[in-house]
């Protein structure tokens, strides 16, 4: 974690610090626009694309409705095919079935894929307390471990670091590395040649999982650098962890879900390596795991199912939404203070932390809309930000002075003789206030507000005035 | 009640109206021939082909792959190749790998002209680590056995599911520095087809 940030509070400071960190700056800058190009280029390049979007969005929905039946079907598969599934209603049990196994196992060493459902329950942190060495394979997920930060992007988790900020990482922490690296070609080949070796002498692969598939009892695992698939394949125990929002019925399914997740992640029409693994390694197989065990992670997500936030579990977690997000793009992942930034994060934090830690968070938000219009299975962000605003005001969770402010504009709209009036004195005020630069850069009382934008000068009069004068004529 | 009864118990009061089946979703519509389509999808993922007239020309052709990168090293085959005649030049080494082969190739079910994807699958005929750990990987693939879709390749997998089905579209990469992509992150620097029409 960042220094000490161990929860959302906080998020106004840290989103105030970030803006006014050139590095960051720097590195957000440096990606941010690739993201956005790459997606609207495979886009463009495939006409079916909004079609698809709707089919995925109709699969997640067909799953969701069925989703007991689903997970139970997926089960008997994986029983099947010789593996084991462990149930976890919260994050602790999922972190004891983990520990168990690892220890069953007489593991020592652990390499782990990119999981996100991992970073949820502070696997790592677990592991190591444990006394597991734990060493991240995925050269993101790898950079912040050095770092010893979260993630900071559901899909890029070291995308608030500039090239320089990973040669040092690796210069202070490769103790045979005989220069400072300067070129991302040789940062990725020092990544490669530390990492083998950590994947040859692992007792246990710990993955995520993109999908699980009830029909044949496999799991979906969308990478590109290759590191999932070893981590699936080299040690002799492989754990999956997943979220039970993963299930769909059958591989046609996954099959239209894959199509607009890598298009919307990374521009891709698939990634390089998309893999379906069923089960341990069989009789005659030359390579494989020994033991294969399914984690199904609960930690909330049966709630959002009859709740008013539903359609957030159809999140297949493409990281869109984070990259075209102005707020996100502007403070990066770490401002969040919580494992899932964005604006998908500002939906999910606050269910897994309570609306009191979190009451920031759905209004780090312009309500500009960019991330409903991007995302792939069409979840309404902007519309569930708005339902846990008025979730936040009417649990009094915000704090006073906005709830003061609110509570004031209500008295005068519910008078509008009054509002008229103050209106009236207020633009005259605001007009005064930015003579001559046609714009207000401070405000009185309203400091915080200014503090990062200007306010456009209003255009003269009120509203009314002008409405009235207009039905004179 | 343990921890599944309960949530599958959640998760059943909460089950909506079991309504019909999905209505067929679309797929993307490749133009033109099935293997141009294959071909120019496979090089837009930066992989490289040649095309062969038969299996009886591979060893050869890996050969001249071995001398023209200057490796050095056995070469790790896939069993299923195995009748082939390969040159004892190549050092041939059938199984699975420990990654000191700098060079391995392995058989491909499938191509997916979609995608410009090579559908592996694990089996005794066939190692997974073969796809992952060399730096060069090639792989052997019959022209007739290009489809158009990715659940074409799928419905090549017959009942039992094998314990890895691995899509593989072009070499290993990464953009997790400055979203800048580089080639050869944990698996194959180079993915190199072989691509069989006789």
């Amino acid at each position: 974690m960042p220094e000490g940030v161990a929860s959302p509070r906080g998020f106004q400071e840290r989103a105030r610090a970030a803006l006014a960190d050139p590095v960051l700056r720097q590195a957000m800058d440096r990606a941010r626009s690739g993201f956005v190009d790459k997606r609207a280029r495979a886009v463009d390049a495939l006409p079916e694309f909004e079609a698809l979007c709707d089919a995925a969005r109709d699969v997640k929905d067909f799953s969701l409705e069925r989703l007991g039946a689903l997970l139970e079907q997926y089960e008997a598969k994986v029983l099947a095919a010789g593996g084991r599934v462990h149930w976890a209603e919260t994050a602790e049990d999922a972190r004891q079935a983990v520990l168990a196994i690892c220890a069953g196992a007489g593991a020592r060493k652990v390499a782990k894929g990119k999981s996100m459902a991992g970073e949820e329950v502070a696997l790592n942190a677990a592991l190591e307390g444990a006394g597991f060495d734990v060493i991240e394979t995925d050269l993101g997920e790898y950079i912040v471990q050095l770092a010893k930060e979260p993630p900071s992007h559901i899909i890029a988790p070291a995308v608030h670091k500039t090239r320089e900020q990973v040669a040092a990482l690796f210069e202070a922490n490769h103790p045979d590395l005989e220069r400072r690296l300067t070129e991302i070609p040789e940062l990725v080949g020092e990544a490669r040649r530390v990492l083998r070796q950590q994947f040859l002498t692992a007792d246990v692969g710990i993955t995520g999982a993109n999908l699980l598939v009830a029909a044949t009892g496999s799991h979906v695992l969308v990478t590109n650098e290759g590191n999932g698939d070893l981590c699936s394949t080299l040690p002799r125990v492989h754990i999956v962890i997943a979220g039970i929002e993963k299930v769909v019925p059958d591989l046609d399914g996954a099959t239209t879900i894959l199509r607009v997740l890598s298009r919307s992640a990374t521009g891709q029409a698939i990634t390089t390596y998309t893999s379906l693994f069923t089960g341990p390694k069989r009789d005659g197989d030359p390579d494989g795991p020994e033991e294969f065990h399914v984690v199904l992670l609960d930690n909330g997500r049966s709630d959002m199912l009859g709740g008013e936030l539903r359609d957030m579990l159809r999140c297949i977690r493409c990281g869109a939404c984070l990259n075209h997000c102005p707020v996100y793009t502007a403070i990066g992942g770490h401002a969040y203070g919580a494992v899932y930034p964005g604006p998908m994060g500002s939906v999910l934090t606050p269910l897994q932390w309570g609306l009191r830690e979190t009451a920031d968070l759905p209004f780090a938000c312009t309500l500009n809309g960019r991330c409903a219009e991007v995302c792939p299975v069409r979840i309404p962000l902007p519309e569930l930000l708005r339902r846990l605003r008025v979730r936040i005001h009417q649990q009094d969770a915000k704090p006073g002075r906005a709830r003061r402010g609110l509570a004031l504009w209500a008295w005068l709209a519910r008078r509008p003789g009054l509002y008229h009036r103050s209106a009236g004195v207020g633009v005259r005020l605001l007009r005064l206030l930015g003579r001559g630069r046609g714009r207000v850069p401070r405000l009185p009382l309203a400091g915080g507000w200014t503090r990062g934008r200007d306010l456009p000068l209003p255009q003269g009069s009120t509203f009314f005035e002008q409405y009235r004068k207009g039905r004179r004529r | 009640m343990n921890a599944r009864e309960r949530m599958l118990a959640r998760l059943r009061a909460l089950a909506g109206p079991a309504t019909g089946a999905l209505p067929a979703p679309p797929r993307p519509k490749p133009s033109g021939d099935l293997v141009d389509a294959f071909l120019a999808q496979l090089e837009a993922t930066a992989a490289t082909f040649e095309q062969l007239e038969d299996m009886g020309a591979i060893g050869a052709r890996v050969l001249d792959y071995r001398r023209r990168m200057g490796l050095v090293g056995p070469t790790a085959v896939a069993p299923a190749l195995r009748e082939l005649a390969w040159p004892t030049e190549l050092a041939v080494e059938f199984g699975s790998t420990d990654g000191r082969a700098p060079l391995a190739v392995s058989r491909a079910l499938a191509g997916i002209a979609e995608t410009g994807s090579l559908v592996l699958v694990s089996g005794p005929q066939t190692p997974t680590l073969l796809n992952f750990l060399p730096d060069h990987h090639l792989v052997v693939l019959d022209a007739a056995q290009i489809l158009l879709h990715v659940e074409d390749g799928w419905a090549c997998l017959g009942p039992d599911m094998p314990r890895a089905v691995n899509l593989i579209t072009g070499p290993s990469r990464t953009a997790d520095v400055e979203q800048t992509i580089q080639l050869g992150a944990h698996g194959p620097r180079r993915l190199h087809l072989l691509l069989v029409s006789g």
